[in-house]
C-alpha cells in the first residue's frame, strides 16, 4: 500500500490550496478528485461567474493564480483524478476506485493526516412531478448552460438562493427563453437581508450582484416572489409547471395556483455540505438550525474531533471560494505542523490573517444560508403520490404507511421502505425525511440522519473484492 | 460546447453528434434527447443534479450499465443504449 504524509479528497479552491501549502512545506501529498479535472464546481474549465462581469474577472485572476502556485510543486504531489474514494479505513486508509472506467493499479492510500474537502450539493424539496426529465438542480442547469447547451425551450426558475441569480444570467445570455422567476422568499425577507448582507461582503461582490439583477430586469423576466412551483405535469418529460403563492410560513394559498407553459425547471434552495466521508470517518457532526444543514464539528484550525482528521471548504460550512481557500491553506498547516514539517509558531503566524478574513466569510454564509432555509409550509405542496426517495420510488403513501406502522425514525424508515438505500445513498430524501415524520406525528422529534455505511458511492463488486 | 472535435455516437442504434470535451449527457440533451432511463416502475428519468450525485443519468454505455453519463465524456463511436430498469425485480425491505 502507498503511503503519504497528507491525503487530500477533494480538488476544488480548498483541496488545491492545502496541496499547495503543504507541498511547498515539503510533505508528501496525494489528491483526489472525482473529476476530470482539478477546480471543482467554480474553479473547473468552464467557470462560474458570467463572460466579462466583475465576478468573472475577481474569479478568473483568483484561479488562474491558485493554478499557477499548484502548478509550481504539483510534481511533489500525487494527483489522482477521476478517482472516487468508497471507504476510509481507520480514519487513515482510504479506498479508491476509478471513476472512468480505466483499471487503475493503485487502490488504497494510507496517509497520516487526512483532509476532506468535497464540496456542496443541492438542498431539494420534493414536489408533486419532480422526477420528470426537464426538471434540474439549479446547479446541474447551471452547469449545462455554462457549455452553452439549452436542454429545453423555455425555462422556469423555482426555489430559493443566490444560485438562481448567476443561472437567470447565464440562460439569458445563452439567448434562451426564460419564462418566470419564481422565488420563495418575501420582499420583506429579502429586505430584511439586505443590510446584513451589504455589511458583510465586499464591494465587488455587491456590484456583480446588482450587475445581475440589472440584467433580469432589462429583460422583463416575471419575477414571482412569495412563489413556489407546486407540481409539474408530463407524461415522459416536462410540458407545464404550477406555481402557487405562498404566506410567510410557505404554506401555498389555496386558489392562487397559476399555470406557466414551460418545458424546463430548475430548482433548489442553496447548497448544503457534503458530510458523507466525515461521518464515514466517524467525525462528530451537528444539525445546525440557524443554517439548515448538518456539519461536521472542527476546531479553529479546522481539525475533527478525530486527531488528524481535517475539514475545509464548502463541505463544512456554504461559503464560497475566498473561504474554501483559507480554510484549505489553515487546515495543511495545521497538518504539516502536527508532521513536525513546521514549527508552531510559524503556523500561528500564518494561520492569523487566514483566520481573521474566515471570520468575515462566516458572517457572508450564513446570511444566505437563512434567505434560502426552507419554510415548514413548502411540505404542504406534497400529495400521497410524490415521489421523495428518487432512487428507490418511495412515494410519500408509502412514508405515511410506514409511520402508521410505527416508524418515528430515519433508519427505522429506511428499513421499512428502502428510502435511502438507493444509488444515491440518501443525499436527498434524507434531506427531508425528519420533516415528514414530524409533520405526520404532529411532533418534534429528535433529529435522525442516515447510518453512514460503504460504498460511500456505489462500486462494482470487483472493488469490494479489492481487485 | 461547439468549438472542440466534432464525431459521432450511437445513442440506441442511432447515430447523433458530440463535441470533444462534452459529456455523454451533454450530447443527448443537445439532440434533444432527454430520456435516460426507465426505473422499475417505468418511470423516465433524465438529468437531475449533473454533478455525478443524484446518478439518474445512468445509462448503458458500451456494454456497461450505470455508467453516469453528466460525468462521462462521450468519445468517438461510443454506444450509449437507454437503460431500462421496468424488468429488474424490486428487492424486499427487511420487514418483507
Amino acid at each position: 500500500m502507498r503511503e503519504v504524509e497528507l491525503i487530500i479528497i477533494g480538488g476544488g479552491p480548498a483541496g488545491i490550496t492545502a496541496a499547495t501549502e503543504a507541498a511547498r512545506i515539503g510533505a508528501s501529498v496525494a489528491l483526489i478528485d472525482e473529476n476530470e479535472n482539478l477546480g471543482g464546481k467554480v474553479f473547473g474549465p468552464t467557470g462560474n461567474a458570467i463572460k466579462g462581469s466583475v465576478s468573472d474577472k475577481i474569479e478568473k485572476d483568483i484561479r488562474n493564480q491558485l493554478l499557477k502556485d499548484f502548478n509550481r510543486v504539483r510534481d511533489k504531489i500525487s494527483v489522482f483524478l477521476n478517482t472516487a474514494v468508497w471507504d476510509i479505513v481507520d480514519q487513515r486508509i482510504v479506498s479508491l476506485y476509478p471513476t472512468d472506467g480505466s483499471d487503475k493499479q493503485i487502490n488504497r492510500i494510507k496517509g497520516a493526516k487526512l483532509i476532506i474537502s468535497i464540496g456542496a450539493f443541492e438542498k431539494a424539496i420534493p414536489f408533486p412531478g419532480w422526477t420528470l426529465p426537464g426538471v434540474f438542480s439549479v446547479g446541474g442547469l447551471n452547469t449545462l448552460v455554462k457549455k452553452k447547451i439549452l436542454p429545453g425551450e423555455r425555462f422556469l426558475l423555482a426555489g430559493a438562493g443566490p444560485l438562481q441569480l448567476v443561472l437567470a444570467n447565464h440562460l439569458i445570455n445563452a439567448g434562451a427563453n426564460l419564462s418566470a422567476i419564481v422565488y420563495a422568499a418575501s420582499l420583506r425577507d429579502i429586505t430584511a437581508s439586505a443590510f446584513p448582507l451589504f455589511a458583510s461582503i465586499d464591494s465587488l461582490k455587491l456590484r456583480s450582484g446588482f450587475d445581475y439583477l440589472r440584467n433580469i430586469k432589462r429583460h422583463n423576466i416575471p419575477i414571482y416572489r412569495s412563489h413556489i412551483i407546486s407540481k409539474v405535469y408530463g407524461t415522459s418529460e416536462v410540458e407545464k409547471a404550477e406555481i402557487v403563492k405562498v404566506d410567510e410560513s410557505w404554506n401555498p394559498i389555496r386558489g392562487t395556483e397559476k399555470e406557466i407553459s414551460v418545458d424546463s425547471v430548475a430548482y433548489g434552495f442553496g447548497l448544503i455540505p457534503c458530510t458523507e466521508l466525515t461521518r464515514l470517518c466517524g467525525c462528530k457532526h451537528i444539525y445546525d438550525e440557524r443554517l439548515g444543514y448538518w456539519r461536521v464539528v472542527l476546531n479553529e484550525k479546522r481539525e475533527t474531533n478525530i486527531p488528524g482528521v481535517f475539514a475545509a471548504g464548502d463541505g463544512l460550512t456554504i461559503k464560497g471560494y475566498s473561504a474554501a481557500i483559507e480554510e484549505g491553506r489553515v487546515a495543511a498547516l495545521e497538518a504539516c505542523t502536527q508532521l513536525d514539517r513546521v514549527g508552531r509558531s510559524e503556523t500561528d503566524r500564518l494561520l492569523r490573517p487566514a483566520l481573521r478574513k474566515l471570520k468575515r466569510f462566516n458572517r457572508f454564509g450564513q446570511i444566505m444560508d437563512a434567505i434560502s432555509r426552507p419554510r415548514p409550509g413548502i411540505f404542504n405542496i406534497l400529495t400521497d403520490d410524490t415521489v421523495v426517495c428518487r432512487c428507490e420510488e418511495v412515494t410519500m403513501q408509502d412514508v405515511i404507511s410506514a409511520v402508521a406502522d410505527g416508524a418515528r425514525d430515519v433508519n427505522d424508515i429506511k428499513r421499512r421502505t428502502r428510502l435511502g438505500m438507493g444509488h444515491c445513498q440518501g443525499r436527498f430524501c434524507g434531506q427531508v425525511i425528519n420533516e415528514l415524520i414530524w409533520r405526520l406525528t404532529d411532533v418534534r422529534g429528535q433529529r435522525g440522519i442516515f447510518t453512514p455505511r460503504i460504498p460511500a458511492k456505489p462500486v462494482p463488486f470487483g472493488c469490494l473484492a479489492g481487485e | 460546447m461547439n468549438g472542440g472535435e466534432k464525431f459521432e455516437i450511437e445513442v440506441d442504434g442511432k447515430t447523433i453528434l458530440a463535441y470533444s470535451g462534452q459529456t455523454i449527457a451533454e450530447a443527448l440533451l443537445s439532440s434533444g434527447l432527454r430520456v435516460l432511463r426507465v426505473t422499475r416502475k417505468h418511470a423516465p428519468r433524465g438529468v437531475y443534479c449533473g454533478m455525478g450525485i443524484c446518478y439518474e443519468c445512468r445509462m448503458m454505455v458500451n456494454g456497461m450499465p450505470n455508467v453516469r453519463t453528466c460525468v462521462t465524456l462521450a468519445t468517438p463511436g461510443c454506444k450509449v443504449i437507454t437503460q431500462d430498469d421496468s424488468d429488474i425485480k424490486s428487492p424486499k425491505t427487511v420487514f418483507e
